[in-house]
């Protein structure tokens, strides 16, 4: 093993272990555990067999296995993107939904004066 | 894919030009707005002398929307941050729905809206003729409107055709009426400009009949300055039809 693979392997494996811990535990959401845990276990693959990345590159008609864990990597960027994007706008419905509640709970009428909506009419007693 | 509906229903004229008043006095109109203090104010003013109910949904505006609405009579319900027009609507529609409303009315604070298209909105829903009038100002009328903003609602128009599956006139008019019963079946996610395409798929999908009305809109320049830039449709395109693939 060379240096790179010194350092990068231990890494990994431990987030391996952590994803496999989370999966296995059913705690948080079990198909982000699951992306991760493979793409973990995808790189981990790759950089302790290197050529193994080479051949499979090779078999697909691409001729450098690096290109391939390249074209992967900004395969699941993308992919990571879009979840995050998904995640921020179901963030942003719960916002409003939040702000929408205060909103109605608190109705203002004349001067700033907060009133009572069931008494809105009824308010100067 | 769903079959093209046919042309909606259409209201043809021989509306009284005002409603009883133990009507007016269940009608709910509501008035979002966003930074809109120097319109909201005489709008309010405008719609309280006929409808008692205004509730307007200040949208985090940084001016003073707020307590010049206030000030008009409207009873106002504050959004902390801005969320965008289709939140404020929603939010408006679930209070008043609270509020015991049984006609609901949302009305454009920048002085585009006329209040004397109010009768013609709620008329066929006090007939039972539908549920859900949606205004039109390809059947009625549009003053000052800007030849490029006319092309483009126009392709609003043709695209949800094609993609809601509806055929009316006029797709993005913020002038509606609802009945109590429709507006329960209301609810708008998209909380931006892109609420008006999904607000047409839940009047289709809602199984209340539905019609539209001819009103008209009057464009003045300050509504010009305030309104929505062409290029904004890129960005609602894409809100809505994200919403239809991710549900
Ligand atoms: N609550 C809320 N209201 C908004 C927001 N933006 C606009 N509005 C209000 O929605 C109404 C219509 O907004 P406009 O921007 O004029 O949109 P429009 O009338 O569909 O488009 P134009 O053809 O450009 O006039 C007005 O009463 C605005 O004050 C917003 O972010 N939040
Ligand atoms: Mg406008």
């Amino acid at each position: 093993m060379n240096a790179f693979q010194w350092i990068t392997l231990p890494i990994l494996v431990l987030l391996i272990v952590e994803r496999t811990w989370t999966l296995l535990r059913g705690s948080g959401s079990r198909r982000v555990a699951l992306f991760w845990g493979l793409i973990w276990a995808g790189a981990a693959v790759a950089i302790a067999w290197p050529d193994l990345t080479t051949s499979i590159a090779a078999s697909v008609g691409i001729s450098r296995g690096a290109d391939l864990a390249m074209y992967f990597a900004i395969l699941f960027g993308f992919v990571g993107f879009f979840m995050i994007y998904v995640r921020m706008r179901r963030l942003d419905a719960n916002l409003t939904l939040l702000v929408r509640r205060i909103a109605i709970e608190n109705p203002v009428h004349l001067d700033g004066q907060p009133s009572q909506p069931s008494r809105a009419n009824a308010s100067h007693e | 894919m769903a079959q093209v509906q046919p042309n909606a229903n259409v209201s043809s004229g021989g509306v009284p030009p005002s409603l009883p008043e133990s009507v007016r006095e269940e009608v709910f109109v509501i008035i979002p707005a966003y930074n809109e203090g120097e319109a909201v104010g005489a709008v309010i003013e405008e719609v309280r002398a006929i409808y008692p109910n205004v509730v307007v949904v200040d949208d985090g505006s940084k001016d003073h929307s707020a307590d010049v609405s206030a000030k008009a009579g409207a009873l106002v319900l504050r959004h902390a941050i801005n969320r965008g027009q289709g939140a404020a609507l929603q939010t408006g529609i679930d209070f008043a729905i609270e509020q015991g409303a049984k006609y609901i009315v949302t009305f454009d604070s920048d002085g585009q809206h006329r209040v004397e298209d109010i009768p013609a909105l709620i008329d066929p829903i006090l007939n039972g003729r539908w549920d859900i009038s949606l205004g039109s100002r390809f059947l009625g009328g549009v003053e000052n409107i800007k030849p490029s903003r006319k092309f483009l609602l126009r392709l609003g128009v043709l695209f949800t055709r094609i993609v809601s599956r509806v055929r009316i006139t006029d797709t993005h008019n913020g002038l509606r009426g609802f009945s109590r019963k429709a507006a329960k079946r209301i609810h708008i996610t998209l909380d931006r400009m892109a609420h008006a395409s999904e607000l047409i798929d839940q009047v289709r999908d809602c199984g209340l009949p539905y019609g539209e009305v001819p009103v008209h809109i009057r464009y003045t320049d300050y509504s010009k300055a305030k309104g929505q830039r062409s290029t904004g449709a890129f960005k609602i395109v894409f809100h809505y039809l994200f919403k239809r693939m991710t549900g």
